[in-house]
């Protein structure tokens, strides 16, 4: 009797440390990348400017920028694969890829199968329209022209909030953008991202913001690995302290970050 | 089928196929009369004696009907600056009126050289010929032809929608954009096209048998 209770009590010890062991082998990817050299990051490469290939065939973009900021922190490589908007979720669930930097929108329900980042970029609807113009909202869109594409939400929600504009709507946003220039519209209202790029391009054209709420994008990470995703946001703050954000966005969407947004306010 | 059909939609937005359906109508109407007349101007021209006439209205003709009409309507619309109706029938009409043009002219050619020969030496003037012996034949040949290229202003006034007219195919786009109901639009403005085209049909057919009864041809 005594032999099977100390038998007992030793495969029970012996199961506790495994099962211990079991709990401390599964280790952060923090750990795996350092061994590794390596940081495999998923990335769009059709989507600027957060990730996109360039005229040389390199992916370049927001996204990457980012990721080479974090390998450098580690002093590791960077390899890059491109995602689509299907497959990204999988891609890092499965193990993949150690994070994912693609444009990806903080949603409850995405949260319930990735852990996310703090946000490291505020993305909404904005409106584009020639510098001095003015305009600062809805408000002051009454009797003007606003110039939409077909097929976006823009139209409805302009027409919602300012009953007295006028609409002028185009196939694509090259035309919208064109007629803004010329002056046949007074505004155009659509994703503030590519009117970043609009403004950058046509100097005389700048982006007000504030047609809609901020919805935070965030870089993704498999879920309940604390260190890592503890490693990616202190260097996000990082990032944002030394100027090197501001930096990539002044380059990348040809302006300051938006002075109302600060996406990294709480290091004390 | 797993499409499941909801017609009410173009109930609830049989406002935007009316005024889609107006525009295009208006649109249409516009670009048929004035290329009809710049048309026949310019097929008449290309068979006077002075040769830099006849060589002019050719280029026209060349350079008008080979330029994509999107980009025709573009240049009126942001290169020149009109505002997008005028800039809409503008495109319209110079583009149709190159295909008119030439319909004139084959119709014009089509009349043996043999009958104004004859004519001539009936001691018919030029306009005279003209007149009595080339326009009636050439008039009755030119109908069918002209019926096809009136049928193409319709169709092609859908592209107006790219310098912003909201015509009968925008708003069929703004319904699907508004609904997600896309067959259901797609399957009204494909009616409306067909009658306005069969419209076509008919005015052209009752166009020439006025003609053949007023030149006696039974």
């Amino acid at each position: 009797m005594r032999v099977t209770r100390v038998l007992t009590a030793v495969l029970v010890a012996v199961l506790m440390v495994a099962g211990v062991g079991a709990a401390t082998a599964q280790e952060s990817t923090l750990e795996v990348v350092k061994k590794r050299g390596t940081l495999v990051a998923g990335v769009k490469a059709d989507y600027p400017p957060f990730g996109y290939t360039d005229k040389d065939g390199q992916l370049v973009g927001f996204d990457i920028e980012i990721v080479n900021y974090l390998a450098k922190k580690l002093g590791v490589k960077v390899e890059l694969r491109p995602v689509t908007s299907a497959n990204r979720i999988p891609m890092l669930t499965t193990g993949t890829i150690d994070l994912l930097a693609a444009s990806f929108t903080i949603t409850i329900e995405r949260e319930k199968v990735v852990d996310f980042s703090i946000p490291y970029f505020m993305s909404g609807g904005s409106f584009l329209v020639k510098k001095g113009s003015g305009i600062k909202g809805y408000a002051s869109l009454a009797g003007k022209t606003v110039t939409f594409t077909q097929g976006t939400p823009w139209e409805k929600k302009t027409l919602q909030e300012q009953p007295k504009a006028k609409a002028l709507v185009f196939q694509d946003k090259p035309q919208a953008v064109l007629a803004v220039k010329q002056g046949k519209a007074d505004a155009y209202v659509d994703d503030d991202i590519p009117l970043y790029l609009f403004a950058k391009e046509h100097p005389e054209l700048e982006v007000v913001n504030g047609a809609t709420a901020k919805q935070p994008m965030g870089i993704a990470v498999r879920e309940n690995d604390s260190k890592w995703r503890d490693f990616i946001n202190f260097t996000l703050i990082e990032m944002w302290e030394d100027g090197t954000y501001r930096a990539i966005h002044k380059k990348l969407l040809g302006v300051d970050p938006d002075p109302d947004l600060r996406i990294f306010p709480w290091k004390l | 089928m797993a499409y499941k059909f909801d017609w009410g939609v173009l109930l609830v937005y049989r406002h935007l196929l009316w005024q889609g359906l107006v525009l295009t109508v208006q649109l249409s109407a516009l670009g048929m009369v004035l290329s009809l007349v710049l048309g026949g101007v310019i097929g008449l021209s290309r068979r006077v004696e002075a040769k830099p006439v006849r060589w002019l209205c050719g280029a026209y003709i060349e350079f008008f009907r080979n330029i994509p009409l999107i980009v025709q309507l573009f240049f009126w619309y942001f290169a020149v600056g009109l505002e997008a109706f005028p800039a809409a029938v503008i495109g319209l009409t110079v583009y149709t009126s190159a295909y008119i043009a030439e319909v004139i002219r084959s119709g014009l050619q089509s009349i043996p050289r043999t009958q104004i020969e004859a004519a001539r030496s009936f001691g018919m003037t030029p306009y005279q010929v003209i007149r009595h012996v080339v326009l009636p034949q050439a008039l009755m040949r030119v109908i069918p032809p002209l019926g096809v290229e009136f049928i193409n202003v319709i169709k092609n006034s859908s592209i107006a929608m790219t310098i912003s007219i909201t015509e009968l195919t925008f708003q069929t786009q703004q319904i699907e954009s508004l609904t997600f109901r896309g067959f259901e639009a797609a399957t009204a403005i494909t009616i409306l096209y067909v009658l306005l085209a069969l419209a076509i049909v008919a005015l052209m057919a009752t166009i020439e048998r006025l003609v053949r009864l007023d030149l006696r041809l039974g």
